[in-house]
């Protein structure tokens, strides 16, 4: 097996607007892969193509050797690419109506069939090890936004995923909450399972990350090794981003 | 010619016209049955991208909320039977209470249909989103994820859906059944009105009793089923 992800020239428009002109991948077991880049430059859309929760126009999507062609696919192709991948969201999107217990365990039952007493033993432990074990039977509206980003985790770690897809994890949390929810993902990556990771995290992604991606205008610009992407990159458009990124107050006086 | 009035005789009255009270339940029922098979379908097609299936499903809606159900009582009960009469079906045998149940049906079921409409929109999409990203089925998303959120956030506009439900089955009075309202003309035909203000008092009070009932059975259901759960809108 070559390569645990493959994305073939993603094209993928909303309306008049082309957000992504195709972009290639190739994501080898146990990378670890952020995806940094202004907003607008079509990171969360291409996560979002992955798992067909937005179809692209157009090229082909491969996860663990099953590949689903962007163009003509079933819904049931899609099903089986879905449960190859587990998604964390930006606004967590925890199902409301069940605890957090339920949460982890909705996808073993519905999904994985396995039996209830069984789901429930393994999602406590997974929940254990986020740190959760004490808020097993709350709802997520009762949980701080750290919490319920760590449980998000836990119901996308427990399906055992090929692939997990993280779509901007920490970016509607208060900034204190931040520092819990990357250890945690931090903890993940180091179990070896693969990870595509859209983030504004620099300093998380020269931590953790095996190989950066830069993207911008619905392109891939840069990638390669985040000592190389985010200390010395080639681009001219990889720079100018991280230097508004790092220091915004520089940003302000080159524009002024 | 001066009338005497009788107040004390109301509590009396009660026992007598909630004789009646089986019809009403029954055409209560069969109605908010029909009503919301009827309006799931309808929500069905509004939502539908099928231009067709949208266009009928709210031409619908309109046409039903625009017609005042006495209206249609009276096309239906009266104009009905004249049509199919002409083609030949002989309608005679259809009972009267089959009648208010369809035409009760019919006007309640675009009430319902928003109100599903409204529920099914309410809950954020995020939510279908992390169902299919474990990898759950469009139904299977549905059943155990947004069906039960929608429903929290519809439980209010049911109740009162079903308590303007309740109060329309007076309506049945109008092609002679025996319902509630129907009862208590009766009763006070029997002793040639001379009584009727103490009995329609009578039944306008068990009307007002049952709607604050239902009124608070509502509240306490919906406390119930969203405890501790945020509401679905966000």
């Amino acid at each position: 097996m070559a390569n645990m992800v493959e994305l073939k020239n993603i094209h993928k428009s909303f309306g008049d607007n082309h957000i992504l002109k195709g972009v290639d991948m190739s994501i080898k077991k146990g990378e670890v892969v952020v995806i940094l880049g202004p907003s607008g430059s079509g990171k969360t859309t291409l996560l979002r193509t992955i798992n067909f929760l937005d179809a692209a126009d157009e090229g082909s999507v491969s996860v663990h050797d099953f590949t689903v062609d962007c163009k003509k696919h079933s819904k049931s192709q899609v099903i089986e690419l879905r449960r190859k991948t587990a998604m964390v969201f930006q606004n967590y999107n925890l199902f409301q109506n069940k605890t957090i217990l339920e949460n982890v365990m909705e996808g073993l039952v519905t999904v994985k069939k396995f039996k209830k007493s069984d789901a429930e033993k393994v999602s406590r432990e997974i929940l254990a090890k986020v740190g959760l074990a004490e808020r097993c039977d709350f709802y997520p509206s009762q949980l701080s936004g750290g919490q319920q980003q760590r449980a998000g985790i836990a119901r996308a770690l427990i399906l055992d995923p090929d692939v997990i897809l993280f779509d901007e994890p920490t970016s509607a949390l208060d900034p204190e909450l931040v520092g819990e929810v990357l250890n945690t993902i931090k903890a993940v990556a180091q179990t070896g399972i693969t990870m595509i990771v859209v983030t504004h995290e620099i300093a998380f992604a020269k931590e953790v990350a095996s190989r950066v991606v830069f993207m911008e205008g619905g392109v891939v610009v840069e990638e390669g090794k985040p000592e190389e992407i985010l200390v010395a990159p080639k681009e001219p458009r990889t720079q100018q981003f991280l230097r508004r990124i790092t220091n915004p107050n520089a940003a302000e006086e080159a524009t002024a | 010619m001066g009338h005497t009035y009788d107040f004390k005789s109301i509590p009396g009255y009660i026992p007598k016209i909630m004789k009646a009270f089986p019809v009403t339940i029954e055409i209560l029922l069969l109605s908010l049955l029909f009503s919301i098979i009827i309006g799931a379908i309808v929500t069905v097609g509004s939502l539908s991208k099928n231009k067709v299936c949208n266009a009928i499903s709210k031409g619908y809606i309109s046409f039903m909320r625009g017609i005042p159900t006495l209206v249609l009582i009276f096309l239906l009960y009266l104009g009905l039977p004249q049509v199919m009469n002409s083609i030949g079906v002989d309608m005679s045998g259809v009972s009267k209470v089959a009648y208010i149940v369809a035409c009760l049906s019919l006007s309640t079921s675009a009430n319902m249909a928003e109100m599903m409409r409204a529920a099914y929109l309410a809950v954020d999409k995020g939510q279908r989103e992390a169902a299919f990203s474990v990898g759950m089925k469009g139904f299977t998303a549905f059943r155990r994820i947004i069906f039960p959120q929608a429903f929290g956030v519809a439980i209010p506009t049911l109740g009162n859906n079903i308590i303007m439900l309740f109060k329309e089955t007076s309506l049945a009075f109008t092609v002679g059944v025996i319902d509630l309202l129907g009862k208590a003309r009766a009763i006070s035909s029997a002793s040639y009105g001379t009584n009727r203000l103490e009995v329609y008092i009578a039944t306008g009070i068990i009307f007002w009793i049952i709607c604050f009932v239902l009124e608070n059975l509502s509240k306490f259901i919906e406390k119930q089923y969203t405890r501790g759960r945020k509401k679905a809108t966000s």
